[in-house]
């Protein structure tokens, strides 16, 4: 017994290195898991008003750039709204819901040139914000909602290794999976789209609607490169992000209405 | 040691303020990072026992951490570099060995020492660290960039601010 101790005393410091890295291998692997809670995270409050103090410096100097985006975004969905003005029926029901609510929320913080980016942002638990939802900025999606706290949540970015949204070609409606390849903050790759499927660059990416969390028709990007080789299932695409990810000052937390009500469906029926 | 118990605690407070607030967001190129708060561990006093070193490192890793949504990444990275720090030390240490007179001592040999005993232990901190952070090795070329333009940044700023701070003798 006492040699045993002798033993451990001697070799201190290499048994607490094994065990601080095994803790640190566990969080790591833990953290990447997407179902698993993480309760680890810049959500806290601590870390995320330390965030917010630094991040207010900076907005002050984007002042400009943020006027400019706002004006552009004013006048897209301007043009949006005369475009529908013709369209909507005259016996629109009133009463029907809409299926989906944004929350605007503040950016603290941002990261786009790491292997596995987050976003902080400034709207939590208390007004109404949920792991699961989903996040778009001024000209494209943004990410899901990966962990809130009382006033503030992680925004799980798109530029993200860990992160997949399914997506459509808008104008032939095929549809894919997006996934970051980690290269360039600016482009993203399109998965699985079938070799059977017509795609040309210049193509508008849009995301598809089939998981209950973003709405359809939301901007993704534009194709800008397509290969196919001999013997390839898929295309393979790269999609320029139409959010440049660098810029992002304020986002929109989407609120799906049905989102519980799908998935309680789709449970019931994938069951066996 | 009375010196150390308050040293460390602000050094802690410093790096990480300094980390988190400034220089986490100045990434040059998408590829330079700079990790200057390896300082707090490479600059911490020389007397402090390996054991001790590690556990300022696990600390301050996960602090840092917290702030990142990257659990394990730079703690894994900074316990690495606590380990490796003082076998270092006695490797390079000068004929007649260190004086004990403290943290100062780090700018009492010169440039070139300085050199030594920094440029190693940063190359392997930050080569754990992109490597945990990419998850492995698929990536090698991109994450080799980041590790081999983030070691020249983070160096850079390192000696400069020895150069700057450290010669208070």
């Amino acid at each position: 017994m006492r040699k045993l101790f002798n033993f451990l005393f001697k070799n201190r410091a290499i048994l607490l290195f094994a065990v601080l890295e095994l803790i640190c291998g566990i969080m790591v692997v833990n953290s990447r898991q997407y179902q698993q809670a993480q309760y680890f995270n810049s959500s806290a409050e601590v870390a995320a008003k330390i965030l917010t103090a630094s991040q207010n410096t900076e907005n002050y100097f984007r002042l400009r750039d943020a006027n400019l985006q706002l004006a552009k975004e004013n006048a897209r969905l301007r043009t949006l709204i005369e475009k529908l003005g013709k369209n909507i029926p005259a016996n629109t029901d009133s009463t029907a819901p809409n299926p989906f609510e944004f929350i605007s929320a503040k950016v603290v913080n941002n990261t786009t040139a790491l292997f596995r980016n987050f976003i902080t942002i400034d709207k939590g638990s208390r007004d109404g914000v949920k792991p699961g939802m989903a996040v778009t900025g001024p000209n494209g999606i943004v990410g899901k909602v990966k962990a809130v706290s009382d006033s503030y949540a992680v925004v799980i970015s798109l530029l993200n290794f860990d992160e997949h949204v399914s997506a459509a070609i808008s104008r032939t409606g095929n549809f894919g999976t997006i996934r970051w390849d980690g290269v360039s903050p600016d482009r993203i790759k399109l998965l699985y789209l079938p070799r059977h499927s017509s795609i040309w660059s210049g193509d508008t990416v849009v995301t598809s609607g089939f998981n209950a969390i973003f709405p359809p028709d939301l901007p993704v990007g534009i194709v800008r490169e397509v290969q196919l080789k001999d013997n390839d299932l898929f295309y393979d695409v790269s999609v320029e992000l139409s959010q440049d990810f660098s810029r992002l000052q304020f986002v929109d937390v989407i609120f799906s209405r049905d989102a519980s009500q799908i998935d309680s469906l789709r449970k019931i029926v994938e069951k066996p | 040691m009375t010196r150390s118990l308050v040293f460390i605690p602000v050094s802690f407070i410093v790096f990480l303020l300094l980390q988190v607030m400034l220089l986490q967001r100045i990434v040059l190129f998408d590829t330079a990072f700079c990790l200057a708060y390896a300082g707090f561990i490479l600059f911490a006093p020389m007397e402090i026992s390996t054991v001790v070193l590690m556990l300022m490192g696990f600390g301050f890793g996960l602090s840092l951490d917290l702030f990142q949504n990257s659990a394990g990444v730079h703690a894994s990275a900074t316990v690495l570099l606590a380990f490796v720090r003082n076998y270092w030390l006695e490797f390079i240490s000068p004929q007649g060995g260190y004086d004990a007179a403290g943290a100062d001592s780090y700018d009492a040999h010169g440039l070139v020492w300085l050199l030594t005993y920094v440029a190693p232990l940063l190359l392997i901190h930050h080569f754990i660290l992109f490597y945990v952070e990419a998850g492995g090795f698929h990536m090698f070329w991109t994450t080799f960039g980041k590790v081999f333009f983030s070691f020249l940044f983070t160096l850079t700023v390192l000696l400069l601010y020895r150069l700057f701070t450290g010669s208070r003798r």
